[in-house]
């Protein structure tokens, strides 16, 4: 496509034309708006220098439009001089504008200097306590997979903690959770009040309210009448876990929890599972993991004791289940290399402020 | 328990290290805790013979004993043991030997570990020492000298002579089993598939038929299934052989004399505790199980009283108590040096009644320990024989013929129903039949295959935890080892998930609050009223706490009925750690007691923010002290992540409250559509310097019950393509009316966009009693361009109403 601009040189490079008739106004108008899209585009003094030679310059184009203008007869003149004058003019102010502009940004650009060391203006982001950055990626791993999240209370009926996860009162097994009982006894239900030592009291709640299948995680704050030291805290957080459907076998409770252990800690680790007791489960299995060289003990599980399952009302040759428990602190430090487990609690923010870049609130 | 592997080895071979021995044990589920090497710090430690004794030349006491320990000449040193004498074999540390100091403290359960330098005893050189129980580590023992077999040859290592790998097992508490030596060695046999050489149990029985001297009744059939004696007359009570010595000595056991140690050796053997009674003590030819009658005495043989009531069970004679049931036996049948008819015990109790014996008088006995587990009657006849055997095979004597085996708790072994089918369905894998069998077989237990796909099993009597088929499938998952089960991802339909709202408002608030740069922190849910008065002041009112029986700590004794207490806590700690502005929050649970119910939990946030914000380098970066205003900004900010129009009304307190605990004129209750969600405000100055911080400190609670109703209404709509227009007012109003009241009005008309507040002024300017509120109301309708005359008509229709509804005039 021919521009208007073009059109101009070619009339004014072919000597035979000595009248420029075509100069109508609308080629005028082409050639303006043409002209200042090139001097927006002059991105520097010496570009605008070079528009300004070749439009407005002695042997510029509008200069040659003018030129042509004085063969015209004087009404055709008169007319196309006063626009080209115009043109001239409206160009020239164009021209000005322009170098102001660059002037500005130039110097703008040129002169200030800034030292980019100093510090931010203070946006302070602040911290998620570990134990939430680690109960968040645990429940994150875990309904990935499926599970919901459910909670229960704190303070539990000695029933819901012990006996209905066949814990009879007089049981060595009790020995197993150091309590911290509530001053309160009903002796009407015949039930003592506790701080729940464990989140298994929730396996029990959940059963009463939903049928299978289930495949739930629950976590919460423990308690333990348990002197503090360097591993043991008398606060502690667990996370429970309980999958109950039709064939659901150790098959499912390995493959979950070696899962869990993938994705938890973004590796591959050796685990292993070796038998142990908790009496609400049959078989029961403790899982471990090679962690730098040395096999830790992770979590405590196995399958849903049948008993356990026949007394929730549902038939335990049809549904069958696993239940796992974990403590987050444990898992906090070793993910973080904390070396005392009083740390999470003592509320000293230089401790807390440490887990910088760990929590990431949406992707845990 | 301690296994020491020189007795396990009695019953099976161990032809495995006993690092593999231990890593199987504890993957099959009795998990050893440690593997002791005694003897390990046992340095220039060997065995010696005494050749001669002497006395010392200026001690009466001391004595100079010769010792050989095959070296070119026998060593002289001197001896301050009564006990040592010529001909013996001992334990002879030379110059460097790494001794236990006997008269240290026990505080880490050890004693201090000393070199052995060369001494001046009274004048006498002594370049090497004989060696006691407690110097070696073995035992507490320093009475006299360690005295060793004689089949031991002189100048072996000690270590190499007596040194034991021994096995610190602890088992769950399920298996009673795991609680003996043979026990341990039923299962290494299974998991190295050999079987165990049982110990012998057979008996001379030349005596007089007990039964005829003796009477046992058992009045509480429920709390003693079963009850053997028997007797043994004209016994020697001497030191037991030294095998029998070592193995207890090795397990952890003291040796007292044969009698004693022979009921300890088959308590440890097989697991069933014995009991020992001199005959001659036992009044009235009759022994009777009973509870105590209330205001009993009985003297054990600790040398403690107890005062009895009728929650303990008795063996009594005719006269009174004899010994406690199943956890300690009394002083006055005690065996005696001059004991000659010992009467044998072995029973069954009730494992519930002896676990609340020992929990109520606070004792554990290694006898307790394993009849609270519920052992099986079956267990007490084997171990009675093998005791019977012993005592005579120590001691001397005869036995007694026939035996008082008194049974009211007999019961006929159960049968177990097991399916192939039902293995696959727990464990995931079809284990063949044969594998079953062989597995149980060699835990003992018998196991018949009845075509097509099931088993009938009988469980050995020691393994009182296997009742149910899951037990057996346990067993059979166990030694066939877990990693040798498949693993597979979860199958099958993904349950509908379970919406807990309130958990994820709980959520959102906590990210709300860590983004605008606080600290969370988790505090202990535990305080105590003096604390609560101190963060609280009057507000202690309406919610008693829930009160602990036995709390962690005493000065804790209640659980928290507020949160504001911990962080008040955790910010005086903390707040000289920082520069700028400090926001510590916690969410967590308060607890208010109930009649007759569990308390009622609720979830609380609570945040304290305080300090100035810090002055930069730059342009405009004043230091600014945070304000209300700072404490208002996060409860707008819930507001904006929940979607909610959460309104401030000024704070009042609570009626009688005299001295609230935020300042009446600088808090405003928070609410939303009428329903209250909680308070900002600043602290009471007298709280704030009660807990030691100096500076002016903003409280935020917030009650996530309260919040988690709110639903954001979301319309949306395309924006309007037409231009907005802004008219300020300078409103000016009394004094008493808020801001939100103007605005109200500034904006009760659809085609407000929005209504800024840019300006509040009161001073000179302005009439006293009054204030100027400056807005910008910014009108825009979505389907045209609002005319001149439109928003004329708009100013001039809210400024009537501005005077009709609050008396308020425009600023000229």
């Amino acid at each position: 496509m021919r521009t208007a601009a073009a059109r101009c040189l070619e009339l004014l490079s072919c000597p035979s034309v000595r009248t420029v008739v075509a100069m109508t106004a609308s080629d005028l108008s082409a050639l303006e708006s043409e002209a200042l899209s090139a001097l927006d585009a002059a991105p520097d003094e010496a570009a605008v220098e070079q528009w300004r030679v070749g439009f407005l310059g002695r042997k510029g184009l509008l200069t040659g439009v003018l030129r042509g203008l004085r063969d015209l007869p004087d009404a055709e003149r008169r007319i196309a001089g006063a626009a080209a004058n115009q043109l001239k003019s409206s160009l020239g102010a164009a021209l000005e504008a322009r170098l102001q502009a660059l002037r500005s940004v130039g110097s703008a650009a040129a002169g200030e200097q800034i030292d980019v060391t100093l510090p931010a203006r203070p946006l302070p982001l602040g911290q998620l306590h570990p134990i939430t950055i680690t109960r968040r990626r645990v429940e994150r791993v875990f309904r990935d997979m499926g599970f919901s999240v459910v909670e229960g209370p704190d303070v539990e009926w000695d029933t819901y903690n012990f006996d209905r996860l066949r814990i009879p009162k007089d049981h060595p097994a009790r020995d197993m959770w150091d309590t911290i009982w509530v001053d309160y006894e009903d002796p009407e239900l015949d039930r003592r009040m506790l701080l729940r030592t464990h989140t298994s009291p929730m396996q029990i709640r959940h059963m009463e309210t939903h049928e299978p299948p289930i495949r739930v995680i629950v976590p919460g704050t423990c308690y333990r009448y348990e002197a503090t030291d360097a591993t043991h805290e008398w606060m502690l957080t667990q996370v429970e876990g309980l999958v109950i459907d039709e064939g659901i076998s150790f098959a499912h409770l390995k493959g979950t929890l070696e899962s869990f252990v993938r994705r938890f800690f973004g590796q591959e680790l050796e685990t292993r599972f070796r038998c142990d007791y908790f009496p609400f489960v049959e078989p029961g299995a403790e899982l471990a993991i090679r962690w730098k060289d040395q096999w830790l003990e992770l979590l405590g599980s196995g399958m849903v004791h049948p008993e356990i399952i026949e007394a929730a009302g549902w038939d335990p040759n049809r549904y069958t289940g696993f239940a796992f428990g974990m403590g987050i602190e444990r898992l906090a430090m070793l993910r973080w290399g904390i070396d005392d487990i009083r740390n999470f609690y003592q509320n000293d923010i230089r401790f807390l402020t440490q887990f910088r870049g760990a929590d990431g609130r949406s992707v845990s | 328990m301690k296994v020491p592997l020189s007795w396990l080895a009695e019953y099976v071979d161990l032809d495995h290290s006993a690092e593999h021995l231990a890593h199987r044990l504890s993957m099959a589920g009795a998990e050893v805790e440690q593997i002791i090497q005694s003897g390990a710090a046992w340095q220039n430690i060997y065995v010696g013979r005494v050749l001669k004794v002497e006395p010392h030349p200026d001690a009466d006491r001391l004595r100079l004993v010769t010792v050989d320990i095959a070296q070119d000449e026998p060593q002289r040193v001197v001896c301050g043991a009564p006990n040592v004498a010529q001909g013996q074999t001992i334990a002879f540390g030379t110059i460097g030997a790494a001794i236990r100091d006997a008269y240290s403290d026990t505080a880490d359960g050890e004693r201090k570990l000393v070199e052995l330098k060369k001494a001046k005893i009274r004048g006498v050189e002594s370049s090497g020492m004989v060696l006691s129980e407690r110097e070696l580590g073995l035992s507490d023992e320093h009475d006299g000298v360690l005295v060793l077999d004689d089949a031991l040859r002189p100048g072996v290592a000690l270590a190499d002579a007596i040194g034991e790998t021994v096995f610190d097992i602890t088992p769950t508490p399920n298996r009673s089993d795991h609680m003996s030596v043979l026990g341990i060695a039923r299962e290494v046999a299974a998991l190295t598939g050999q079987s165990v050489r049982e110990p012998a149990i057979d008996y001379e029985a030349p005596g007089t038929d007990v039964t005829t001297q003796l009477a046992v009744r058992i009045d509480v059939a429920d709390l003693c299934p079963r009850f053997v004696a028997g007797l043994v007359e004209d016994i020697t009570v001497q030191p037991s052989p030294d095998w029998m010595q070592r193995s207890l000595i090795a397990a952890g056991q003291r040796p007292i004399n044969n009698v004693v140690d022979v009921t300890n050796y088959v308590m440890l053997e097989f697991g069933q505790p014995l009991h020992a009674f001199d005959f001659d003590s036992v009044r009235g030819g009759e022994l009777i199980v009973r509870l105590a009658k209330p205001g009993e005495k009985l003297r054990l043989l600790d040398g403690s009283a107890l005062d009895l009531t009728d929650q303990y069970l008795l063996v009594a004679d005719t006269e009174g108590p004899s010994s406690l049931a199943g956890v300690m036996g009394g002083e006055a049948s005690e065996i005696k040096l001059t004991t000659t008819r010992v009467l044998l015990e072995a029973a069954n109790w009730n494992g519930a009644q002896i676990r609340r014996t020992q929990t109520g008088l606070k004792l554990r006995t290694e006898a307790g320990a394993r009849f609270e587990k519920s052992l099986n009657p079956e267990l007490a006849m084997f171990a009675w024989q093998r005791a019977m055997r012993l005592l005579v095979e120590t001691g001397g004597g005869r036995a007694s013929s026939g035996v008082i085996d008194v049974y009211p708790g007999s019961e006929k072994p159960r049968a177990i129903h097991l399916t192939r089918q039902r293995v696959e369905q727990i464990l995931g894998l079809d284990v063949p039949v044969e594998r079953v069998r062989s597995v149980l077989e060699s835990l003992g237990f018998s196991a018949r295959w009845i075509p097509p796909d099931k088993y009938v099993i009988n469980a050995p009597y020691w393994r009182t935890d296997v009742a149910l088929p899951d037990d057996v499938i346990e067993e059979i998952g166990r030694i066939i080892g877990y990693d040798s089960l498949p693993s597979s991802a979860l199958a099958g339909a993904v349950p509908e998930p379970d919406v807990d709202r309130l958990s994820a408002v709980r959520e959102i608030v906590r990210d709300v609050f860590a983004t605008a740069g606080g600290v969370e922190i988790i505090s202990y849910v535990t305080t105590n009223d003096e604390l609560l008065v101190r963060a609280e002041r009057s507000a202690l009112t309406a919610s008693p706490g829930v009160r602990l029986a036995n709390p962690m700590n005493a000065e804790r004794p209640t659980m928290r009925t507020s949160l504001r207490a911990g962080l008040l806590e955790a910010y005086a700690s903390n707040y000289r750690q920082r520069s700028g502005p400090l926001l510590l929050f916690e969410i967590g649970k308060r607890f208010s007691a109930r009649s007759s119910d569990l308390p009622l939990e609720r979830t609380d946030l609570v945040a304290l923010i305080g300090g100035s914000s810090e002055a930069g380098p730059h342009e405009g970066d004043a230091a600014r002290p945070l304000d209300f205003f700072d404490a208002k900004a996060l409860a707008a900010a819930v507001g904006d992540a929940l979607g909610a129009d959460i309104a401030y009304a000024p704070y009042t307190a609570e009626p009688g409250d005299q001295d609230p605990a935020l300042l009446a004129g600088v808090a405003a209750r928070v609410s939303h559509e009428g329903d209250a969600l909680g308070l900002i405000g600043r602290i009471n100055p007298a709280i704030v310097a009660g807990f030691d911080i100096t500076h002016e400190l903003y409280l935020i609670e917030l009650s996530i019950e309260s919040l988690t109703p709110i639903a954001p209404r979301i319309d949306a709509s395309s924006p309007s393509r037409y231009p907005a227009v802004r008219e300020d007012f300078a409103v000016i109003v009394d004094l008493d009316v808020s801001a939100t009241d103007v605005a109200e009005v500034l904006g009760s008309h659809d085609l407000v966009e929005k209504v800024v507040l840019f300006d509040v002024y009161s001073g000179d300017q302005i009439v006293a009693g009054k204030k100027s509120l400056a807005y910008a109301v910014h009108y825009r309708a979505p389907n045209r361009t609002l005319s001149d005359k439109e928003i004329g008509k708009l100013r001039s229709g809210v400024i009537k109403q501005l005077e009709r509804r609050l008396n308020a005039t425009l600023r000229a």
